[in-house]
């Protein structure tokens, strides 16, 4: 265990023995759960994403946190920021803590890139005349310039995650959460936050970092804990860290990697979908996308145009994911998945899945249908 | 250190605590910045913008007034009977807008919730406010023509006015807080509320008089109708609006008494929401 500091000093994040477990509920309405319960049906399932995790990480230290898809990364981040409760063991922080979990989760596409600035900021927990004396800064380090008065729904998504990430490292903060996103802009840009990752940490902020990117985390990491499904299986200096989760990989077969909101999706519930088979891919039809196949199904992601978030959705084997597959998937005419399949064969209802393009329908007596969108 | 020095210590901060409602006043900044989010962007992308605020209520009212007030033979029982409708008309908007806003807070935040720690009662209270701010226009509008007919300035119904307005939003939030929290795992809560949206104008005296339910509900069933929040929120609104200019039609006996009993119900209600909000609250995040 690294203890640079003396024993005087007060840790700024301390994880005791925290557990979190899923329960994956079937039941989308009452309708389902009435049903689950009267046929004594588990209605649930059970996951530990994180199991008696213990660490603690003292002020200025930067840390890393890594391990493979699913092994418990992200819902730890999201227990240390506050977003979940553990479910045993405890959590403590100390100083302000702000999150640069998402860039840019807080933006609305219908206001101004300035009006966005203040609203982020107010979410990382700013003051009003704390922005305004930052303002210039974060514009600046953004490069989005004039467009600052536009609405950020026409800015590219470069432009999106720059400005997302400039408010985040010029928040008033004592320790700084980073989830995945060191991955942003071109290589330039990429440079100038590690540039500016590095002068946070000389003022003798706290980082904490989730990356797979093994160089940066090296670069911009003294520590590094792996997790591998949910328990820490090394804690320790970074490079023996890194060594240790690459050794780790060999004996797992992830040929192909598992991020964003696909892999948000995924790691719910990895084994009704098996190992990927292949990238995350853009898909080619009407609506922009994603998406990723995998050994037992196919996860689609995309953005749909009413302000919400992404809309992420996962088909397993059944009667719906050959014929979509065979219609050219999420690159044919049916386009991206809209929602899971809904209503149940053994009530005689018609089963049916929603699509950008339309609604495939499937029932006992005709098999099944697909009705384009008018 | 040990892990009791580390827990005794008031140095240190549970990540996602909160002092509920009140904790949100420490966000005031932020409060407002959500408020005006919600007031710039809620009309975004449409030509007449917030010409409609005017326009719903006014449709609403023709349609009514058309039928209540002339195909079905007139309301020759109430005097003004467009104000006493009008006034009516509004609170219940206030009320469905209010509630609508705050039962889907939570889910129309979702990127957020499910990302960053934020005081998760800032959303619905920041609804809260924009369907308040939705609504002054209408209230404006009626104020002007209650004015054309004649009403003149009173403390007592300037006192019924905010009171009534309190009492609506004091009640929606409660509903909104504990249906929104349900609506997070399972959106049936969504329908419920529009029922319930359903049933309020015709649940409150909005186009009939309180004498109707006097004379043809059993007694028991009368005291309920009048303990009714929204109930006694439109009685509040006819006596700021409506009997300054028609003070000649008959009023209930037990208003104030009546008043006071639906304000505890409504209390009671914003209680029972906070306390389901705050039991349901830590599992937002893995049900969005």
């Amino acid at each position: 265990m690294l203890s640079t500091s003396s024993e005087s000093v007060k840790p700024v994040i301390v994880f005791n023995d925290v557990s979190k477990t899923f329960d994956i509920k079937h039941a989308q309405s009452f309708k389902q759960a009435f049903i689950s319960a009267v046929k004594r049906q588990e209605s649930t399932t059970h996951f530990n994403a994180v199991e008696r995790v213990s660490f603690e990480v003292p002020q200025g230290q930067s840390v890393a946190l890594m391990g493979r898809n699913g092994s418990g990364k992200s819902t730890t981040l999201k227990l240390l920021s506050g977003v979940m409760d553990p479910d045993a063991g405890w959590i403590r922080t100390r100083g302000r803590i702000a999150g640069l979990l998402e860039v840019g989760a807080g933006f609305h596409p219908d206001l101004t890139g300035r009006e966005n600035v203040y609203l982020n900021a107010a979410i990382l927990g700013m003051s009003r005349a704390e922005t305004d004396a930052r303002f210039e800064e974060i514009l600046n380090f953004s490069e989005i310039g004039e467009f600052i008065d536009t609405e950020v729904k026409r800015y590219s998504s470069g432009m999106y995650s720059r400005l997302g990430f400039s408010v985040a490292v010029h928040t008033e903060l004592d320790t700084l959460l980073v989830d995945e996103v060191l991955s942003v802009g071109d290589a330039e840009f990429r440079k100038k936050c590690e540039q500016r990752m590095l002068e946070l940490q000389a003022q003798g902020k706290t980082m904490f970092i989730v990356s797979h990117n093994a160089a940066q985390v090296r670069k911009l990491c003294e520590r590094g804990i792996v997790l591998d499904h949910g328990r820490v299986v090394f804690d320790g200096p970074i490079d023996e860290a890194i060594v240790h989760l690459q050794a780790n990989t060999e004996t797992v077969t992830t040929a192909f990697p598992v991020v964003g909101h696909i892999y948000d999706y995924y790691a719910n519930n990895p084994a009704i979908f098996g190992a990927p088979t292949g990238p995350q891919q853009e898909a080619r039809g009407v609506t922009p996308g994603v998406y990723q196949e995998f050994e037992k199904g196919l996860i689609t992601s995309y953005v749909p145009g009413d302000g919400g978030g992404p809309l992420t959705v996962g088909l397993g084997r059944g009667h719906f994911l050959p014929v979509y597959l065979k219609h050219g998937g999420p690159n044919g005419e049916w386009g991206l998945m809209r929602s899971t399949p809904q209503g149940m064969l053994e009530n005689y209802e018609a089963r049916t899945m929603e699509f950008t393009n339309g609604t495939a329908v499937f029932t006992l007596d005709e098999g099944l249908h697909f009705k384009p969108k008018q | 250190m040990d892990a009791h020095a580390i827990l005794d210590d008031p140095d240190f901060r549970k990540p996602g605590s909160d002092r509920g409602l009140l904790g949100i006043f420490r966000h005031y900044h932020l409060l407002t910045l959500l408020l005006k989010k919600g007031i710039t962007t809620r009309y975004h992308g449409s030509a007449l913008g917030w010409v409609w605020s005017y326009i719903r209520p006014a449709a609403q009212f023709l349609m009514y007034y058309i039928v209540v007030g002339i195909l079905m033979g007139g309301r020759g029982d109430i005097t003004l009977f467009p104000i006493y409708l009008f006034s009516g008309i509004v609170a219940v908007n206030l009320f469905s807008e209010t509630l609508r806003n705050t039962t889907s807070a939570i889910t129309d935040n979702k990127a957020l919730v499910k990302k960053i720690y934020l005081p998760r009662a800032l959303f619905p209270l920041a609804a809260l406010g924009v369907g308040l701010i939705h609504f002054l226009p209408q209230a404006v509008l009626l104020f002007v023509v209650a004015l054309i007919f004649g009403w003149s300035f009173g403390w007592v119904p300037l006192l019924a006015f905010i009171a009534g307005v309190l009492l609506i939003l004091i009640f929606s939030l409660g509903l909104g807080l504990f249906f929104g929290s349900i609506n997070v795992a399972y959106r049936d809560a969504r329908n419920f509320v529009d029922l319930i949206l359903m049933f309020a104008t015709w649940a409150s005296p909005v186009l009939y008089t309180w004498e109707l339910v006097q004379t043809h509900a059993p007694a028991w069933l009368y005291h309920i109708y009048m303990v009714n929040p929204m109930t006694a929120a439109v009685e509040l609104f006819h006596t700021a609006f409506w009997v300054p200019i028609a003070p000649a039609d008959a009023r209930p006996s037990h208003l104030l008494i009546q008043t006071l009993i639906a304000a505890a119900i409504a209390l009671l209600t914003l209680l029972i929401g906070q306390i389901t909000f705050r039991k349901l609250e830590g599992s937002f995040a893995q049900h969005l």
